[in-house]
């Protein structure tokens, strides 16, 4: 029975298609109007996506550019402790999502993102299109600070909003 | 109205002061990224004998600026891949055009850490070292 199971793990594995990328695109924006914005992006996001749907996505905290420096330093430091946790992942499904017959068209994408250690589940839509080997796929949505348990000092609070959105972008080509 | 000499030299002195303060908070919110090319490498050799250190402790070298030396795996978009699990990133993609599949070559970077997703050490920020 054991055997079986290793065996039908592997197979799939091997028979299921994958799509990836190393430099998808995650931003997010908690900006306050009439304050410096507080915003941030991350080129070096990791994405596996399986012909059925499932994804697997990790970025690190470390790697979000800022425009001011201080403020990325402070990011890193004071609110996301990034040296204790380094990492940021979302595992999921895209409901009704096959690969095979795919042009166009709006999901609905649903699954656990974890952040600073705290997990959170997330439901929410975006857009997929396929043109030749490449997957695109866009989504956005919003979290807020204290779900990941992410302090926001006194002092700053009038200028970082609670509700933090997040968009992102990750053109994925086939694995070979 | 006329101001005494005196009061004159002391309106100039702290409108200077308020400007030179105002420059320095300035400089100290807004001052630059750290860019790789400047920064001291803390780590310069072979990619393969650097991956043994990663494999002991991976979390200590998060942030942290190394040249490493090794052969292309193959080149990706926006990167090339050494010794097979080091994925570099270059800001400027144009650069990684010159370089060929096969080939041994030096990169500086700045090393984001280790993905589990690929199995590999990621760094951004990627430059080129000339021998």
């Amino acid at each position: 029975m054991r055997t079986l199971i290793i065996l039908l793990l592997v197979s799939q594995s091997i028979f299921a298609q994958k799509y990836f990328t190393r430099t998808g695109f995650t931003g997010f924006k908690a900006s306050v109007d009439a304050f410096e914005p507080v915003q941030a992006i991350n080129k070096s996001t990791s994405v596996i996506l399986t012909n059925d749907g499932k994804i697997a996505a990790q970025l690190f905290i470390s790697a979000f550019k800022f425009r001011v420096s201080l403020m990325q330093e402070h990011f890193n430091e004071n609110f996301m402790d990034s040296y204790e946790y380094p990492k940021a992942t979302f595992k999921g499904k895209i409901d009704d999502f096959d690969s095979s017959n795919l042009t166009s068209k709006d999901v609905t994408i649903k699954g656990v993102l974890t952040v600073k250690g705290k997990e959170k589940n997330i439901t929410t839509t975006g857009r997929v299109s396929k043109n030749g080997e490449t997957i695109r796929l866009n989504s956005s949505f919003s979290v807020l600070a204290k779900d990941f348990d992410i302090k926001i000092p006194s002092v700053v609070r009038r200028k970082i909003a609670r509700q933090i959105n997040i968009t992102l972008n990750y053109e994925l080509i086939e694995k070979k | 109205m006329s101001l005494s000499k005196k009061s004159k030299i002391r309106i100039v002195v702290i409108l200077s002061l308020l400007v030179i303060t105002a420059c320095s908070i300035y400089a100290y919110v807004f001052k630059p990224h750290d860019k790789v090319v400047d920064i001291t490498s803390e780590y310069i050799g072979s990619a393969n004998d650097f991956m043994v250190k990663i494999k002991e402790d991976a979390k200590l070298w998060n942030s942290k600026i190394v040249t490493l030396t090794g052969e292309i795996s193959s080149l990706e978009a926006n990167g090339i891949i050494l010794e097979n699990n080091i994925f570099c990133q270059f800001d400027n993609a144009s650069e990684t055009l010159n370089l060929q599949k096969g080939k041994t070559t030096t990169i500086k970077g700045h090393i984001i850490g280790y993905d589990d997703l690929f199995d590999e050490l990621k760094l951004n920020q990627c430059i080129i070292q000339l021998p």
